[in-house]
């Protein structure tokens, strides 16, 4: 920049022309300029959030934190399930009048035919899986006992645990399902089990 | 304005200049500027734009094409509607192609024509200058009579600043729920508001953008251009010797007299400053707070209209126009873009057109790589079929080919070969491959193929047949 060029600029009043600090890099200087008070605001606000969360979440443990708050939400949920079961009266008797439900024996059965069938066959008389038509059960033939199977599966005999999967009212209707074809016993694999009636 | 005017209205003696932003006082608070009024070229130009612009960001959600809004980005349903085209989660990995092509436009664009973006298109700029301003203007006064006022104060600034507020209160709630409308479907967005019938929230983000929006328009305003804004920061990078940027005719307008007739053109009268939305005097060159508004285009012209001099003392041109009179817009910078941009576009439409209609996914069975009974490997998989169309799709699962041909008695259990999917949904189902172990060797590798009855579309998965 020439005099001449600097001589024209001077009508401009420097801001805190004293304030360019002591270090320069390859010709490059910088300012101290205060930053905004919005700025400086927010920054300090930050700072005292995370103080205050700190104490309050993690010393005085009072708030609950997200995963926290995650785990009592699923809790409470499973708690109203439970309770909505109780309350339905969920027990043998409850499967029984719900395999007389054509809609859900329907429902039960598109789920039967989706997920079931791999290893049970479409009318339920096995393969893969024991033959649910005949009157032999391996793991107990009332309807409780047979909600755990679903709901927990085998391991040592390749049976899914279908409880997370399907969720509890699909696996109420493919248990009705079940129900209604229980002692058919349409020709297919050899029974296996005990002899059980319910 | 003059300077004198400025100084009898209580303004401090401060002038822009390039060591410090001019809007932040020394001591760190806040210098709002009183942005003075402009007309001409440019300004009616861009208010046109404006208007559309806001009719556009506006409308958009309620414009239909093929039974989806135009844009609407339905986060709880994992969908994404554009254009009458449907996204849905697995198509995410397509918003690479969308944020690097809107970067590179940028890039593009700025390299030609500088931060015309700034000035005429974003939603920063078209809702404080087409709205927040002009209903500032109208019910405050020019500048010089809102300088006065502010001063004065009493019940005359009190009355309007209230009715501004409030006025701001409710346009920023409105534009809050318009921008909503891109996250909510309009019909429902209609019987919803003001409460959400509770859906808390829904209630929560309306409140919050309607606060954000009305502290960003009443008061933050050219800070959010100036520091919260990226691209402005990369205004040096992107531009170089001949961008097209708004600038000064220095070899026209110094030495600068107040004045006619005496030096150069520049009477240094301050308007270009007074009406300049981020406090800049453009005369010191192109800054990093200059949002390419035209505003000291438009006064500059005026008063060099009204001394009797030619137009154009501030205008658009190169520096290197500015220097020597010549332009040059064609450079190996603008030609790498376009092609960047164009591979982007094509890489874009031919993902975004060849994409499948649906999307199978195979697991093998948790827990049990395989089990044997009566001397039978079986393997059991467990097959995601997910419908991506907008219309019911009938699916048929098959055997894809004879990977397992060479081994004797290979047996498959498919136990629902059709499946009937709606639109968007999906279904997961139990699969078996078995084969006598007698057969079996080492794991082998086949296909299940799963065709779409309407289109033909044929995908082969593969997967592993393992066993002891």
């Amino acid at each position: 920049m020439t005099e001449n060029q600097n001589s024209q600029r001077d009508n401009r009043t420097v801001y805190k022309q004293n304030t360019v600090m002591d270090h320069e890099y390859d010709g490059i200087q910088e300012f101290d300029n205060r930053l905004p008070n919005w700025w400086l605001w927010i920054m300090w606000g930050s700072m005292a959030f995370a103080l205050l969360y700190w104490i309050v979440f993690h010393t005085l443990g009072v708030g609950v934190l997200p995963h926290e708050r995650f785990e009592m939400t699923m809790q409470a949920a499973q708690e109203a399930q439970l309770a909505r079961a109780l309350e339905a009266g969920i027990d043998n008797d409850f499967f029984v009048m719900m395999s007389q439900s054509e809609s859900s024996v329907a429902e039960g059965r598109e789920i039967f035919v989706t997920h079931c069938v791999a290893c049970h066959l479409d009318d339920g008389r096995g393969s893969v899986g024991p033959n649910l038509t005949d009157s032999y059960w391996i793991h107990g033939c009332e309807p409780m006992q047979m909600l755990k199977i679903i709901n927990e599966g085998v391991a040592s005999k390749g049976m899914p645990a279908w409880g997370n999967q399907l969720g509890p009212s699909r696996v109420h209707a493919v248990l009705s399902y079940l129900l209604t074809i229980k002692d058919n016993n349409v020709a297919g694999k050899a029974p296996e089990g005990e002899p059980c009636t319910f | 304005m003059t300077e004198k005017e400025d100084l009898a209205a209580g303004r401090r003696d401060r002038k822009p200049d390039l060591n410090s932003v001019y809007t932040i006082n020394e001591d760190g608070s806040r210098n709002m500027l009183q942005v003075a009024d402009v007309k001409g070229r440019w300004t009616t130009r861009k208010y046109l734009m404006y208007a559309l612009l806001i009719i556009l960001y506006v409308a958009a959600p309620w414009i239909t094409i093929g039974n989806h809004p135009m844009i609407l980005v339905d986060i709880p349903g994992r969908a994404a509607f554009l254009m009458g085209a449907t996204f849905t989660n697995q198509d995410f990995h397509l918003f690479f192609f969308v944020l690097i092509g809107a970067g590179i436009s940028l890039f593009v664009v700025t390299s030609l024509f500088g931060r015309v973006w700034c000035g005429f298109a974003c939603p920063q700029t078209v809702f404080m200058e087409g709205v927040f301003r002009p209903i500032e203007r109208i019910i405050e006064g020019r500048r010089l009579e809102r300088i006065r006022r502010n001063q004065k104060g009493g019940f005359p600034k009190i009355w309007r600043k209230t009715l501004k507020h409030l006025i701001f209160i409710f346009l920023s709630w409105n534009f809050a729920i318009a921008f909503m409308c891109y996250f909510i479907p309009t019909r429902e967005m209609l019987h919803q508001v003001p409460f959400f019938h509770g859906n808390v929230t829904a209630l929560m983000w309306s409140i919050f953008w309607t606060a954000m929006l009305y502290f960003d328009y009443s008061w933050f305003r050219e800070q959010t251009c100036l520091i919260i804004c990226p691209y402005g920061r990369l205004q040096s990078t992107l531009v170089d010797y001949d961008t097209v940027i708004i600038g000064y005719d220095e070899k026209r307008g110094e030495p600068r007299h107040k004045g006619v007739d005496k030096g150069g053109d520049c009477i240094d009268c301050r308007r270009c400053v007074d009406v300049c939305p981020t406090g800049i005097d453009i005369r010191n060159g192109l800054q990093m707070e200059c949002i390419g508004c035209t505003n000291c285009i438009d006064a500059c012209d005026d008063i060099m209209e009204k001394i009797g001099k030619p137009r154009g003392l501030i205008r658009f041109d190169s520096s290197r126009g500015f220097e020597t009179g010549q332009a040059r817009m064609f450079r190996p910078r603008f030609f790498v873009y376009s092609v960047l941009i164009l591979a982007m576009g094509a890489l874009f439409v031919s993902r975004a057109t060849t994409r499948e209609s649906f999307q199978v996914t195979v697991l093998r069975s948790q827990g049990m790589p395989y089990t044997i009974e009566d001397g039978v490997i079986r393997n059991l998989y467990t097959l995601h079929l997910q419908n991506k169309s907008d219309g019911t799709r009938v699916y048929f699962v098959t055997p894809a080919d004879d990977a397992l041909a060479g081994h004797p008695g290979v047996e498959y259990i498919i136990p629902q070969e059709r499946v009937e999917l709606d639109r968007l949904s999906d279904r997961q189902l139990s699969l078996f491959a078995m084969m006598p172990r007698s057969s079996y060797t080492v794991p082998v590798d086949f296909n299940f193929a799963v065709t779409d009855s309407i289109s033909g579309t044929v995908q082969d998965i593969k997967v592993r047949f393992r066993g002891p």
